[in-house]
């Protein structure tokens, strides 16, 4: 388990003084995954680095299952070396003068371990590089340090595990198998996991709960499937899948609710009344022939984008108002030209907290 | 930030370690480095207020300073000096600035040996560059002379090396190889496309060079030249094996002398060395104005510049010859006469009949002369004492100028401090320390450690940049992978910062080694009988002894160093394989 009470954070920028973490608190359950999510610079990193304790918060308290690392109140601060943790950086900090094996061996042999051999061969095994245990770390391929990286992390039975983006430096199709590979991990370890990553893909498919951040705050802790279907705030439904924000007035109707927004009256099936915001997944805005009906509307196309398997859209009614994204299946459309969008009412959805 | 660095004692866990650690680490170099470089130069102030010798009850006084700037003789030698090192700086780059032109721009051949000029200064010491250069351009015995004599039958010299151009000559040959090295990357980082720009907008050759690269280079340019002047004129050996038989005596030549004075004057060689520190003040004040919008310069950005090379075409002969004469002047012709005079009982012109008179006399008479053993010996233990302790010292200041987070005024003081001595001038710093071990009651005056002290401070600034530029190789990350796999302080130290930064400090090591062998501006204040050291020894045997002896002497000595090098550099090469 990982207790994070009120850490608070702050850099020396120039004359002024940056709140990298403003009074940050969550709890990590024991054999969880959680992550990190943000936009760069929202201090997903710095709040890691606190818990491993590589970076001293200003104020706050920090537990890594019951014992208390950090208290600015007790003054307790104990070293990174002192907190049995186990962390996979972004560059993978892959020693390149030690060979595999003494990579994922160190961390036994600093701690005064037993069965050095057998557990750091264990630990290899795991991560399938046993067969690689007497090469030179450097001469790895960027998935294989990754691996080396991971082994080393968890070959001390951490109480924690600490990710700070570590596929992030991967091409894409490497990063999706090794993604897999993590839960797959995780599954059979169930190591309480801190993870800190910007793409809300990973995220998603990899924790058990997510928390999103802005300017070192947390704007919103939920399950991925939460976070995607019930987003509370503008920020966490933009910054997950780039939905369409709308404003507007909410009024209630048999089935749900009726909005007025900025672009047009729009049916909704969920409960709702006074001024709200509502969002649309751009996947939820489909094309359909031309024709009257709820939820349907004529618009101009101002603008695609071609994608592979989808096609960007970007739509507006012809009298003006805001720019709708859609991501649909289609060919290229003629620029300029109209087309007609439909948006089920059920994919109409209402945000509960609205701006934050 | 302070409030968590107290130790708070609890049951079960103890405070940060690393806090307190690197504050620890921090206060030891701020007091060992602030005491190598700041009293020695504090007390040149209290030696100008005083007219009393080191310990004896101090008489405060403002007839020292009165005495010593009220007299013609040192401003007319401050002039020449002046002179001197302007007339030195400005040929230094202006050839060195056109052989990094040509080894870098153009498709000369003279880059395959420009790595020889590099090596030129590490083979010759500057008091073996000049004693060469005596040897050939001395007015009765110099070889250039002699050839003119014996040869074509020119009865007065030709050449006369005891001359202030002559002073020039050898000064500029000495200074060649360092302004090349510090021009090179200027002109490998500038971006051709800045030139090529140019020409497709209609520019010839020299007008690009007059509007576009020399204003894009003019800080590099301006920042080399003010470098360059404060060495010459903080220099001694020209001064001192050239000028003083001459009787052209320029401002250091002046410190010496007071200094040498029976009884010594260390007052008066104060109140000069305050002159020389104020200079030296201003001109570093000006090489930052000159080098402040340097950013504003950038050339480099992030991608790999294959510059497109100028043909030299028919010039190509030229610029190797040029290449080749420069290379025979700072390092060949100096050597070869160096050797020759060496097996020679007297000097002479080559010819058949002086091979007849080839012996090895001299280098017999050369190990029978105790001091001179002695003092290959001392120069060796001190050079490598200095460069170990040098290399540790700039070894601590680079990892905490890289790594530590708080506290970063003191650690940019520690930084400032250890890197003064680059811009000050060797002999103040002997005068300063002879002073300050002569009233402290710490015995030191006169033994090794005093020199040890003078060449750790002297060279601390290379040995800071040299680990800088290690170290700043290493992701931090893997010191902080360490740190999470349980590894303290020492742990992290020893098993991964110094066995992956092992090459940067051995070439510290190697470097500042090498340089405190050579040194004698600081020296010469400092050596005794018993703690003699090479270059001043050299300096000595050239006042007082026969100059083929001396030939033997550093002949021995400069392939005991070749040998020394080439194993050091096989072992530090070794250890940056397996690392």
């Amino acid at each position: 388990m990982i207790s994070v009470r009120d850490v608070a954070k702050r850099f020396d920028a120039g004359t002024e003084r940056v709140h990298a973490l403003d009074g940050v608190g969550f709890v990590v359950e024991s054999h969880s995954f959680f992550t990190l999510l943000g936009p760069s610079g929202c201090g997903k990193s710095t709040l890691l680095r606190c818990v491993a304790g590589l970076e001293t918060p200003d104020a706050g308290e920090i537990d890594i299952g019951v014992q208390p690392v950090f208290s600015s109140a007790r003054g307790i601060n104990l070293p990174p070396n002192r907190r049995r943790i186990g962390m996979v950086f972004q560059s993978y900090a892959i020693w390149p003068h030690m060979t595999v094996f003494q990579n994922v061996a160190f961390p036994l042999e600093v701690q005064r371990r037993p069965d050095v051999r057998a557990r750091t061969l264990a630990a290899l095994e795991v991560v399938g590089l046993a067969s690689m245990a007497d090469r030179y770390a450097s001469r790895l391929s960027g998935g294989q340090q990754q691996r080396v990286a991971f082994a080393r992390a968890i070959v001390a039975e951490p109480d924690v595990l600490l990710l700070d983006e570590p596929l992030s430096n991967l091409d894409a199709a490497l990063r999706e198998q090794m993604c897999a590979e993590l839960r797959k991990l995780h599954e059979r370890l169930r190591l309480t996991t801190l993870y800190v990553t910007h793409d809300q893909g990973e995220a998603l498919s990899l924790s058990d709960q997510i928390a999103v951040m802005r300017d070192g705050r947390f704007v919103e802790v939920a399950t991925p499937e939460a976070l995607w279907n019930a987003p509370r705030t503008i920020f966490a439904a933009q910054f997950l899948g780039g939905a369409n924000i709308l404003a507007g007035e909410a009024q209630h109707a048999s089935g749900g609710a009726i909005v007025q927004t900025g672009f047009g009256v729009l049916r909704t099936t969920h409960v709702a009344s006074g001024p709200v915001s509502v969002f649309v997944r751009p996947e939820n805005v489909s094309l359909v022939p031309p024709g009257e009906g709820p939820n349907r509307f004529s618009c101009a196309l101002v603008g695609q984008r071609f994608q592979g398997d989808t096609r960007n859209l970007e739509l507006r009614l012809p009298n003006g108002g805001p720019v709708l994204r859609s991501r649909t299946r289609t060919g290229a459309l003629p620029a300029g030209g109209a087309v007609t969008i439909e948006i089920l009412p059920e994919h109409v959805e209402v945000l509960r907290e609205g701006d934050r | 930030m302070a409030t968590h660095d107290i130790a708070v004692a609890t049951a079960r866990v103890r405070p940060a370690l690393q806090v307190s650690t690197n504050a620890w680490l921090l206060a030891a170099l701020v007091l060992s480095v602030g005491w190598l470089i700041v009293p020695p130069l504090a007390i040149l102030a209290y030696g100008s207020v005083t007219d009393t010798p080191p310990a004896v009850a101090p008489h405060f006084t403002l007839d020292t300073l009165h005495y010593a700037y009220a007299r013609q003789r040192i401003w007319s030698a401050l002039w020449r000096s002046t002179l001197y090192a302007a007339s030195t700086a400005s040929l230094v780059l202006i050839i060195g600035g056109f052989l990094a032109w040509l080894v870098e721009r153009t498709d000369s051949r003279v880059k395959a040996f420009a790595d020889l000029f590099a090596l030129a200064p590490i083979l010759m010491p500057s008091v073996l560059l000049i004693s060469g250069w005596i040897l050939l351009l001395g007015p009765k015995s110099g070889m250039i002379n002699l050839i003119a004599r014996d040869w074509f039958g020119i009865a007065g010299p030709v050449l006369d090396i005891y001359s202030f151009w002559g002073m020039v000559w050898v000064g500029t040959l000495q200074e060649l190889p360092l302004a090349f090295l510090w021009l090179w990357p200027a002109f490998r980082a500038m971006n051709p496309d800045l030139e090529e720009a140019a020409q497709v907008a209609g520019a010839g050759f020299l007008t690009t060079l007059r509007r576009i690269t020399l204003p894009i280079l003019r800080p590099t340019i301006v920042g080399a030249w003010i470098i360059f002047f404060i060495y010459s004129l903080g220099a001694l050996s020209v001064p001192l094996l050239i000028g003083l038989p001459a009787k052209i005596f320029l401002y250091s030549t002046e410190i010496y002398l007071a200094y040498r004075r029976v009884p010594s004057d260390l007052n008066i060689a104060s109140a000069y060395s305050l002159m020389f520190l104020l200079v030296t003040v201003v001109s570093i004040w000006a090489y930052r104005r000159a080098t402040r919008d340097a950013s504003r310069f950038v050339t480099v950005t992030g991608k790999a510049y294959r510059p497109r090379l100028i043909r030299l075409g028919r010039w190509h002969y030229a610029s190797t010859t040029l290449g080749i004469v420069l290379l025979l002047l700072v390092a060949g012709l100096p050597l070869f006469v160096l050797v020759w005079n060496a097996f020679l009982p007297y000097p002479q012109a080559p010819s058949f009949a002086s091979i007849k008179l080839l012996t090895g006399r001299n280098f017999a008479a050369a190990l029978d002369y105790e001091p001179a053993k002695r003092a290959v010996v001392n120069s060796l233990v001190l050079g490598v004492g200095a460069g170990v302790i040098a290399t540790v010292l700039g070894a601590l200041i680079a990892w905490l100028s890289l790594r530590m987070k708080s506290a970063r005024g003191w650690v940019a003081l520690v930084d400032q401090l250890a890197t003064a001595p680059l811009a000050i001038p060797g002999m103040i710093f002997g005068v300063g320390l002879a002073w300050l071990y002569l009233v402290l009651p710490v015995p030191i005056y006169g033994t090794r450690w005093i020199l040890l002290l003078a060449y750790v401070a002297i060279h601390l600034p290379f040995a800071v940049r040299i680990c800088l530029s290690g170290l700043s190789q290493l992701h931090p990350e893997l010191e902080e992978a360490g740190a999470v796999a349980g590894a303290g302080w020492l742990t992290r130290m020893t098993r991964i910062v110094l066995r992956l930064a092992a090459p940067s400090l051995v070439a510290s090591m190697l470097y500042v080694a090498l340089r405190a062998f050579r040194e004698y501006a600081a020296s010469i204040f400092l050596t005794a009988p018993g703690t003699e050291v090479f270059a001043v020894l050299v300096l000595d045997m050239w006042e007082g002894g026969n100059s083929n002896i001396l030939s033997a002497y550093v002949t021995m000595v400069m392939a005991l160093l070749s040998v020394l090098a080439i194993v050091f550099n096989r072992v530090g090469r070794r250890l940056g394989v397996s690392a």
